[in-house]
């Protein structure tokens, strides 16, 4: 990934960051510049200590490291470094990795790319008492081991039985909120979803409690009469997930999966990667969008989302999701809307194959002008393919959908997509209120071929080939 | 049926229930399963939920039915480079750029007869609602359409497509250029139109439209001028009344009344006996109120009716004050709102610190003016300074804000051979302020000298007027 203003800017928490940067841009701050010619760029700053700051960064998918007590994200430090890079006025020597810099790749939990597999034999030393130890053979327990499995299988056996205890409480639940009825439920949902939240991260189904701690923001987003509507069809999806996990011996290993997931059981990296029967897919990836939410827990959810330009692929479709602290002021994975990767793909078990990890990368990041080969299918179409997906894991969230032949047209304020001229079908989307102003320029144009993220209510355009060129959510 | 539920028997039968709540109206289990439902009745009315959410998960939303696209304007300017797109709204948006650099933009964008590209107008909306004059038909159409319903083209014409009937549809802007070109080209018949038009108009575009009959005045507009003396507007009925005093007609003016007031006569020499006048301030204006009390005393009286009023030439006006600055900055007031920049430049030689007074004054809108008469104005205000100019900038800063455009070449030159840079980063809060305002100053061959003395200031004061020039030269560049 080639460093540009445009991506620093993108990636800075902040305008005042962006400015502070620019002050640091002077070589005579930064004693120490190199590079090892393999995306890697590490230098040192003269700040208001006696020592300098080591800063690092990676071009492939724009990483970096500063050992400043700052806490923004990136500090001043790294997209000055990232700025130094992009300009390309100052020379970087050409040298091996210090073992700091080393220390700090072979740490990362990013996409390994070239620069991290290139010092990948030569694993370094996370300290220097390590750098004097001698490797030494590991050697084996097997009664540890034993121990280990047995006392890993009564926490799993234990947890198993504390999520179904809490899923016959949330039947209880369910049944008092049905016999007050939905337009009562509505008004007081807040609290009562509070309750049941915290009785279900008690029984340590986290991912089921962050659901319906999430119903009520989704509810006041709705318009008002619609709202009791919604809270049958995100209370009848909640009993849906929850009968699902106790007959889950009886489901596709796809589909289990989804249901575990969706209780609260995680799939590590680690684990996913090491998975030989994982989907995997390799071939040239674009950004579609990049969208980022505060959650109640005060972690910002940066979703990107990614598009296969290979026609041949069934899955066209991957869905990074990385969560990061709010304090940290980072907005904005590392890839910018358009970019283009090579990499592999390894997608998380599913019925409907979506969230991803990038398991590898070819080449970074590049900023591509090209227009994206969308298939031909028009929007009723696509509809039925969600529908298809929905059929198959019926509690999906976000769906991504691209069409062709669309029209953005207005009814009072309001924006839908609509099936263009001559289509069979009279479908019309609504499009998110948040995006009216930024989409009217669309309304008055006859076709639109483009990508959206459908939620069975609200569709987020995200991207649209049109006779003015390329629109994009950002 | 088994437990297979119909989408009709849920909607009839189980959806109405849950909203309303089993206690009230219980949902009739036998018949919705049809038959006996598998396990308890809480259980089967949970899967009764269920079975209800996925049917509504798969509804399609309802069609509105009052589609529509919304309305083409026709915009015949061309659309910015796409390399600039880019540059232009980071500038506009997170720089944090002056008003100097705004403006230049927009003027920029008036004069080479750019507009935005149609998706940038809602990212740029602040910049859009504030210069839309400047930024073609499609950014004005968006700028005053009404949030609650869908944009209206009809009020919005290219220039080309107005005429004798449609010209009051248009913007305001729009509306003032077109009578002033009509007033070019056959006074009489500007004048029929903007009477008929003129009940409709608001303050604001009566004033301009007035402001134009300065363009060939005659004895034929003297019973237009006398009518619009009655305006409910004061500033319209000001101008009414200078306008008449130009034509010497037996309009008494106030103003000039006012004016005679504080203007005291005296007779100097001995052998030769010439008028000498002096400008009495009140006892109450002190001197950093004076050049606004001189504006409002001096700005509705036309340098004819003053000269009638005293009895001497109107050229012998300017030696007669010489020995009065504030006389002379009246006179400075008078000679620019009448456009008569020749007698503007003879004040400013006898009181070259005219500039910086005026400024002190507040705003000066003189977008009744063309671009090129509008520097005129300007190179006889600043000539009497122009090999070394002040370095003040509330002065630098009102001429740029009042001529809309680069500011003549001569001043330039004379502030890029000053050291106007000295002490920029000394200070200790120091502000992009000054690179700012003269990047947006500068004409374009005087850039590159610039650029050049930019380059040795700290680049964190220098970044937005770097970008600024870089923008403007590529748009230049295109325009070519």
């Amino acid at each position: 990934m080639a460093f540009t203003l445009e991506r620093i800017e993108t990636l800075a928490p902040d305008q005042s960051s962006v400015d502070a940067a620019r002050k640091l841009l002077k070589p005579n701050l930064w004693p120490r510049l190199a590079t090892d010619n393999n995306g890697l760029f590490w230098g040192e700053c003269q700040g208001s200590g006696a020592t300098p700051y080591r800063v690092v960064i990676a071009e492939a998918d724009a990483g970096y490291k500063c050992t400043c007590p700052s806490r923004k994200f990136p500090c001043k430090h790294s997209l000055a470094l990232m700025w130094m890079r992009a300009e390309g006025k100052v020379a970087f020597t050409a040298e091996d990795a210090p073992d700091w810099v080393r220390d700090w790749v072979s740490r990362r939990r990013g996409p390994p790319g070239k620069a991290a597999t290139a010092t990948d034999e030569a694993k370094p030393k996370a300290s220097i008492a390590a750098l004097h130890e001698q490797p030494t053979e590991t050697v084996v327990d097997p009664k540890a081991e034993a121990r280990a499995a047995v006392i890993k299988e009564k926490n799993r056996a234990e947890r198993e039985a504390a999520i179904l205890g809490g899923l016959d409480e949330l039947d209880i639940w369910l049944s008092d909120q049905i016999e007050r009825g939905m337009a009562a439920f509505v008004g007081q949902c807040t609290q009562a979803c509070k309750v049941i939240a915290q009785r279900l991260v008690d029984a340590k189904a986290g991912g089921l409690a962050a659901r319906i701690e999430g119903l009520p923001a989704k509810l006041f987003a709705a318009p008002e009469a619609q709202r009791p509507l919604v809270a049958i069809e995100e209370l009848g999806q909640t009993y849906l997930i929850a009968e699902a996990y106790r007959r889950q011996d009886a489901l596709p290993t796809a589909l289990k999966m989804d249901v575990r997931r969706t209780v609260g059981w995680n799939t590590t990296r680690e684990e996913l990667l090491a998975d030989a029967d994982g989907l995997r897919v390799t071939a040239s990836w674009r950004v579609v969008a990049v969208l980022s939410e505060v959650q109640p827990d005060r972690l910002r959810r940066i979703e990107t989302w990614l598009w296969c330009e290979d026609s041949k692929v069934e899955h066209r479709f991957a869905l990074l999701l990385d969560f990061v602290p709010v304090a940290s002021g980072a907005a904005t994975s590392g890839y910018g809307v358009g970019d283009r990767i090579q990499a592999e793909i390894v997608f998380y078990p599913s019925a409907s194959p979506l969230r991803a990890l990038i398991a590898s990368v070819k080449s970074g990041a590049e900023a591509a002008d090209a227009a994206l080969q969308l298939p031909d299918r028009e929007l009723g179409a696509t509809l039925e393919a969600y529908e298809t997906a929905l059929g198959a894991q019926p509690w999906i969230g976000t769906w991504p959908i691209a069409f062709r032949k669309g029209q953005v047209r207005r009814s009072d304020r309001s924006l839908f997509l609509c099936a263009g001229a001559g289509s069979s079908t009279a479908v019309a989307l609504p499009i998110r209120s948040s995006q009216w102003e930024i989409a009217e320029p669309l309304a008055s144009l006859n076709a639109v071929d483009g990508i959206g993220l459908w939620d069975g209510h609200r569709l987020t355009l995200c991207w649209a080939e049109t006779e003015l060129g390329r629109w994009v959510n950002a | 049926m088994g437990e297979r539920m119909r989408s009709a028997v849920i909607k009839t039968r189980v959806l109405p229930n849950l909203i309303a709540g089993t206690v009230r109206s219980p949902i009739d289990l036998h018949r919705v399963f049809d038959g006996t439902p598998a396990g308890s009745a809480d259980t089967a009315t949970r899967r009764a939920l269920s079975f209800a959410g996925q049917l509504l998960r798969f509804e399609k939303p309802a069609s509105p039915g009052n589609l529509k696209p919304d309305p083409v304007v026709r915009d015949e300017r061309r659309i910015l480079p796409e390399k600039l797109r880019r540059p232009l709204i980071r500038l506009l948006t997170t720089s944090k750029a002056s008003e100097h650099i705004v403006l230049a933009i927009a003027a920029a964008m008036d004069r080479l007869n750019l507009r935005l590209h149609p998706f940038d107008i809602p990212k740029l909306s602040s910049f859009v609602e504030t210069w839309a004059a400047y930024l073609g038909p499609s950014a004005e159409q968006w700028a005053t359409r009404q949030g609650e319903s869908a944009p209206a083209a009809s009020s919005f014409y290219g220039e080309e497509a107005l005429d004798d009937k449609t010209w009051h549809l248009a913007a305001p802007r729009r509306r003032v250029q077109y009578i002033d070109q009509r007033r070019r080209e056959d006074p009489a018949a500007a004048r029929e139109l903007v009477a008929a038009a003129w009940a409709q108009q608001d303050p604001e575009a009566r004033l301009k439209l007035l402001t134009i009959f300065e363009i060939g005045l005659s004895s034929t507009d003297q019973g237009f001028l006398e009518e619009r003396v009655k305006d409910r507007s004061p500033r319209v009925k000001a101008l009414a009344g200078r306008l008449l005093g130009r034509l010497g007609s037996s309009y008494e003016n106030p103003a000039l009344a006012q004016c005679m007031e504080r203007i005291r006569r005296e007779e100097k020499g001995v052998l030769r006996k010439r008028v000498a006048l002096v400008l009495e301030l009140p006892a109450n204006v002190k001197e950093h109120t004076a050049p606004t009390w001189i504006r409002e005393l001096f700005s509705d009286v036309s340098w004819q009716e003053f000269a009638r009023g005293l009895q001497i030439a109107e050229a012998d006006v300017i030696e007669a004050g010489a020995k009065s600055p504030d006389l002379l900055l009246g006179l400075a007031w008078m000679a620019t709102l009448d456009g008569r920049f020749d007698l503007l430049e003879k004040v400013c030689q006898r009181s070259p610190e005219t500039w910086e007074r005026m400024s002190a004054s507040g705003r000066l809108d003189l977008t009744h003016l063309s671009r090129e008469k509008r520097t005129q104005w300007a190179q006889s205000l600043t000539q009497a300074q122009s090999a070394k100019p002040p370095h003040d900038y509330v002065a630098w800063s009102w001429l740029h804000t009042t001529i809309r455009g680069p500011l003549p070449t001569k001043l330039m030159e004379g502030m890029l051979r000053s050291d106007w840079s000295a002490g920029l980063e000394d200070k200790q809060k120091a502000k992009p302020d000054w690179p700012e305002l003269l990047a947006a100053c500068a004409a374009p061959e005087l850039r590159e000298r610039l650029r050049k003395q930019l380059g040795d200031i700290d680049p964190t004061l220098t970044a937005n007027a770097l970008s600024l020039m870089e923008i403007l030269d590529n748009m230049e560049r295109g325009s070519e």
